[in-house]
């Protein structure tokens, strides 16, 4: 039973009510929310219930190997990319195949890899693990 | 309403104190109640309430 009943302003209308079995298939990202290094993966993206469906164990790795399709907004995303100017997050969706009203989204940051930089005393000159000669000076004022 | 795939549905609609009761079978549904509002043309004017099974699922909607 379906009851409308005035609040606090007007009554209430509609104009149509829509009733679809449940199909017990849920779908939850996890986590919701992540950091990947460009060239980085990320795993265990995801969990369904109510099914045996394939895609309990999602990933993001080339599509094919899910029953899920992953986006970034409207693009496949399979991995983070190889490179990228600046940081930015981007909207992962998964959706369930057996029933597409069933989707969960998180959000995943790509920051760029980077390499820790030393700074080394002991003297003006160094040699790298490359044996390339570095040197420091001051500049002749 | 323009956008809506269906729009023919957003052109009529019950107004009052109103129960609906349908008859399904034991299990989970999906209710999706769809609204228009082409009375009032500012937030706030109407303001109702909705419950299913006697469960409120909309308060002050």
């Amino acid at each position: 039973m379906i009851q409308f009943t005035k609040g606090s302003a007007d009554l209430p209308k509609i104009s149509a009510i829509e009733i679809k079995a449940d199909s017990g298939i849920g779908i939850q990202l996890s986590p919701t929310s992540a950091s990947l290094p460009c060239l980085a993966e990320s795993s265990n993206c995801s969990n369904g219930y109510g099914h045996d469906e394939p895609w309990r164990h999602l990933d993001l790795q080339p599509a094919g190997r899910n029953a899920c399709h992953f986006w970034s907004d409207s693009r496949p995303l399979t991995r983070a990319p190889s490179s990228i100017t600046t940081a930015q997050t981007v909207r992962v969706t998964a959706t369930s195949v057996a029933d597409p009203t069933q989707a969960s989204i998180a959000t995943v940051s790509l920051v760029s890899p980077y390499s820790p930089i030393f700074v080394h005393s002991g003297g003006a000159a160094y040699t790298d693990t490359l044996a390339q000669a570095w040197s420091a000076g001051c500049p002749a004022l | 309403m323009l956008t809506r795939a269906d729009p023919k549905l957003y052109q009529t609609e019950r107004y009052g104190n109103f129960t609906y009761q349908f008859t399904v079978p034991n299990g989970g549904y999906n209710v999706t109640l769809k609204f228009a509002e082409f009375y009032w043309t500012s937030a706030g004017k109407r303001i109702f309430n909705v419950a299913i099974n006697g469960t409120p699922c909309a308060d002050q909607l």
